[in-house]
């Protein structure tokens, strides 16, 4: 065991890097015992105490730095000496890294790096959803709640106090909104116009939107209300709402609600609403059957509702040429293949689907499933952001031979895959089944709908126009299959 | 109709990050479960969004940022401090009893009682503390505060810090120096000796000096110190040299001879921690303001007894909420480690709990050092506490944030919401009486403190229906029985 004591005078450093240095030192290999200090009279006493205070050290100046050491061997301790040269120059710590603005962890904390924020997008896990919507309501903030698995109690309270309060609180599981040409959550690229949506359909509302870009209107605002609002319970509060926002919205002309069949009574107070705006007003509830006020307009379809807003009759499929395409379709159905199955994505886009294979009588004969309903959705993403279910689902539907034609809705726009395109395309050129595909999106999308067509037209795709044309053309490729068999 | 929003976003980041691709204004929390998803919290945190709670911590908080601390006057713990006694041995941190005391709190019972002359060995006075005879209280039940074991006796000088916004006072003892110290739980005879030179020579004259300078803004002080690299709990080296330049002209002009004199300045230069018993009444003052307010969430006292850290709550009253005392994470003086150190004990967790120290790191980056991080570690320690924290204290400001207001006011419901325990710099003491300070560094309070503090508020804060209903039941009953 040897010592080894070294004075520099006037060598000031803080007691705190001399701290850290002599810990480094003293983990070295071989090193016993390290202290760095300056020369204080306190120090002196610690020297003391481990037995490294000399006589040159009780000399020593309190401005003078004392290195005492303690080691194995001279190896070790030429090492020990050279490192506490070497960090006595570093400076104890390492240096150099910037500071960062701390992410806040918090409402409350955010809103205090932005103070003027008017709306908080909320997709936390259900269970603490409500008590993030209620801080952001009291804060005076609107609430986009993505959400699902919020109560439906707690959706009332909520939807109560943000009409109090002068608030939206579109959801639990409102999925897409457009405010001031933002896309909020699941949200397409749309021209802006004089348009305002009412949606308790998140792909509905995507798919009204980016038909009317196509057929050359805009949207001034688009409201998402989560699905349950037209449920009595809750008595369409948000669908009031925003009826009452647009009609003060100087940008709207028409105002447009989208739903599935809402209850009667519900559907007499919004319709009523909707008439007492003042603007304009388009009612798309998909297979409503009840009665309708006079100047408000019916649209029994997506595509219709978007072609009545923008004022023109829906640039339809040209029958003979949709004729040609299903007869050449047809003839890829394989031996035994009798049934028309469907994998979609959006809630809605599958509805509509539906209703549109029923009306053609084929209600029998189509299975069409949600991949975006919550049985599927339990630990995983969404099949609009991840396609590995519904791809494995697709593979497996392929190959079952009682399968004729298949249907498919690719959801473009922000929130979702940002190349949809190119996970499926793969997957079509293994399938031997004409498939119909529709792409909701437009060519403003971060995806490109153009863009998205091409790749999948390559591989075998055929594709629809819209999710109603889509549905009614698989649905007529059945038929012709039929007929010609 | 909102025509350009701008967006918190809370939950999934693809979501924010949509948003600004689309060039809007979006701001994302990094958001966790709050109080880590435990049912019993959440639904606790829920009662307590309340407004009768807004308003209940906005009053708690103007009077806590409306406090002005001043040092006034010295006097005897026995004459000024309300309901001591010549038996009373206060002591840092929650309630504890000579049984459950660790050996730097034992110590300094032992040398208190030596000093008070209540004992004439340490086995005297280790048998009288477990005796019964002697009444242990929390410094913090007493307005006092004391740093490490905090021991205060009847006999002992006191500083007397008055908050001027409110007229009620706060007391410490002097701060004794490093080393072989009463408050690190030495009680050799030297360790008595200077309590007596302070009570019979350092006293008298200082006393005269403050009294003289006709008070002494300590709120200013802080605030000078916390832009010279103080953070007023470790670090004190500014703020003691702001103290001696107030005090100088008082001290020289006052009746003491130079002898005397010259023995106070020595002390007072000789300890960079003579500062940290003036910060840490000056922080009591100006939080016992703040404390007894119904619904209040607003945390009024951290504070480690060396066993147990206990916290109380502004709408609480005087009720303790402890844990196990934690062990701190730093450096140690040569010859000592881990083994040798005391868990977190003292009421100076008081400086905390008023917005300063730990959460003053960014003006201190010398500090952060302890456990080896960077000066902009010291920024983001100070960063992470305005998640906890209702206010923005204007008096004292971080140069280093573009001059923004220290994060003040630790509310229970933030902490257990997002998961972040306030950080709290600290020293470290032996575990053995008599040894001293061995170290220094940074530390948590135990989560469990905010949880049972939040449950107890959850409790205390029925839902606005279920107390509707109860005035309804009273009123009622009144009609039936007039």
């Amino acid at each position: 065991m040897q010592q080894h004591l070294l004075i520099k005078p006037h060598a000031y450093h803080d007691s705190v890097t001399l701290m850290s240095i002599s810990q480094q030192l003293a983990a070295l290999p071989g090193v016993a015992q390290a202290v760095i200090v300056m020369a204080t009279e306190h120090n002196k006493t610690l020297l003391a105490d481990v037995g490294l205070l000399t006589d040159e050290a009780r000399a020593a100046l309190p401005d003078d730095l004392v290195i005492a050491m303690e080691a194995e061997d001279a190896t070790a301790m030429a090492a020990a000496i050279e490192a506490a040269e070497v960090a006595l120059k570093r400076g104890g710590a390492s240096r150099g890294d910037d500071a960062t603005i701390a992410a806040p962890r918090t409402l409350n904390a955010a809103l205090k790096q932005l103070p003027d924020a008017d709306l908080a997008v909320i997709s936390v896990p259900g269970a603490f959803a409500k008590r993030e919507a209620l801080r952001a309501l009291h804060s005076g903030l609107n609430v986009l709640l993505f959400s699902d698995n919020v109560a439906l109690e707690d959706e009332i309270e909520l939807k109560q106090l943000a009409r109090e309060k002068g608030l939206l609180c579109m959801g639990p599981d409102c999925g897409t909104a457009i405010l001031g040409g933002v896309g909020l959550c699941f949200a397409n690229v749309v021209r802006r116009g004089t348009i305002g949506i009412v949606s308790a359909s998140g792909t509905g509302a995507q798919e009204v939107s980016v038909l009317i870009d196509r057929y050359g209107g805009g949207v001034s605002q688009l409201i998402g209300t989560g699905g349950r609002d037209l449920r009595p319970e809750v008595g369409g509060l948000m669908m009031r709402s925003g009826i009452e926002l647009l009609a003060r919205d100087e940008q709207t002309e028409t105002i447009l609600l989208i739903s599935k069949p809402p209850h009667p009574e519900v559907a007499a107070t919004v319709l009523a609403d909707l008439r007492a705006s003042g603007k304009r007003g388009i009612a798309c509830l998909l297979g409503y059957r009840g009665e309708l006020p006079a100047d408000v307009e019916l649209a029994t379809n997506l595509r219709d509702a978007a072609a009545l807003a923008v004022g023109q009759a829906a640039l339809a499929q040209d029958d003979i040429a949709l004729g040609e395409i299903a007869q050449t379709q047809a003839r890829r159905i394989p031996a035994g293949g009798s049934r028309l199955r469907g994998l979609f994505s959006g809630g809605t886009l599958c509805d509509e689907a539906k209703l549109t294979l029923a009306q053609m009588g084929l209600s029998e004969r189509a299975e069409l499933i949600d991949y975006g309903d919550d049985q599927y959705t339990v630990g995983r993403p969404h099949p609009m952001i991840d396609w590995t279910l519904r791809l494995q689902q697709l593979r497996a539907t392929a190959s079952d031979p009682t399968t004729a034609v298949l249907l498919l809705d690719v959801v473009l726009g922000y929130g979702s895959h940002p190349d949809p395109a190119s996970v499926l395309a793969p997957v079509l050129r293994e399938i031997a089944q004409p498939v119909v595909v529709y792409v909701c999106g437009t060519d403003a999308d971060p995806q490109g709908r153009s863009h998205q067509i091409a790749q999948l037209q390559a591989a075998g795709a055929i594709i629809g126009d819209s999710n109603y044309e889509a549905a009614g053309l698989a649905g007529l490729i059945l038929k012709t299959e039929e007929a010609s068999a | 109709m909102i025509t350009e929003p701008r967006i918190i976003n809370i939950g999934a980041p693809l979501f924010a990050d949509a948003l600004a691709a689309q060039g809007a204004t979006v701001l994302h929390v990094d958001w966790q479960p709050p109080g880590g998803g435990d049912a019993g919290l959440v639904a606790a945190l829920a009662k307590l969004e309340r407004p009768e709670v807004e308003a209940a911590n906005q009053a708690a908080i103007e009077r806590l940022l409306a406090a002005r601390p001043v040092l006034i006057g010295m006097g005897i713990a026995g004459e000024v401090i309300p309901g001591m006694t010549s038996t009373t041995v206060l002591h840092a941190g929650p309630p504890i009893q000579w049984a459950q005391m660790s050996g730097p709190l034992r110590g300094a019972v032992i040398g208190g009682l030596l000093y008070e002359g209540l004992a004439q060995s340490e086995e005297e006075a280790a048998a009288l503390a477990a005796s019964g005879e002697i009444h242990f209280a929390p410094c913090h039940e007493h307005s006092a505060v004391g740093p490490m074991a905090g021991v205060v006796t009847a006999s002992m000088p006191v500083f007397i810090v008055e908050n001027r916004a409110a007229d009620n006072r706060a007391y410490a003892t002097v701060n004794e120096g490093l080393g072989k110290v009463l408050r690190y739980g030495a009680y050799a005879p030297e360790v008595i000796e200077r309590l007596r030179w302070i009570g019979a020579s350092f006293y008298p004259a200082l006393r005269e000096a403050i009294e003289r300078s006709g008070g002494i803004d300590l709120q200013a002080l802080i605030a000078q110190a916390l832009h010279m690299g103080d953070e007023c709990h470790n670090r004190n080296r500014a703020g003691t040299s702001l103290f001696i330049r107030a005090i100088t002209p008082h001290l020289l002009a006052g009746s003491a001879d130079r002898a005397t004199v010259a023995q106070a300045f020595a002390f007072i230069s000789g300890n960079d921690h003579f500062f940290l018993n003036l910060s840490m009444p000056a922080m009591k003052c100006s939080l016992d303001v703040a404390h007894n307010i119904p619904h209040s969430t607003l945390v009024t006292t951290m504070a480690r007894n060396g066993t147990e850290f206990g916290i109380r709550v502004s709408g609480t009253g005087d009720r303790w909420f402890t844990g196990p005392a934690q062990q701190i994470r730093g450096l140690f003086f040569p010859g000592y480690s881990e083994a040798d150190a005391n868990p977190d004990i003292g009421d100076s967790a008081i400086t905390e709990t008023g917005g300063i120290g730990g959460f003053c790191m960014g003006n201190a980056p010398a500090i952060v050092g302890f456990v080896g991080g960077t000066a902009a570690d010291a920024l983001r320690y100070t960063l992470s506490m305005y998640d906890l924290t209702l206010a923005e204290n204007p008096a004292f400001t971080l140069p280093a944030l573009n001059f923004r207001g220290a994060p003040t006011g630790i509310d229970v419901r933030r902490v257990v919401e997002s998961g972040v325990l306030p950080i709290i710099n600290t020293g470290i003491a032996h575990r053995e009486p008599g040894v001293g300070m061995v170290g220094a560094g940074l530390v948590h309070p135990p989560r469990a403190c905010f949880e049972q503090a939040l449950l107890a508020l959850g409790a205390e804060n029925l839902e606005p229906r279920t107390q509707n209903l109860e005035e309804e039941q009273r009123t009622k009953n009144r009609a039936q029985s007039t």
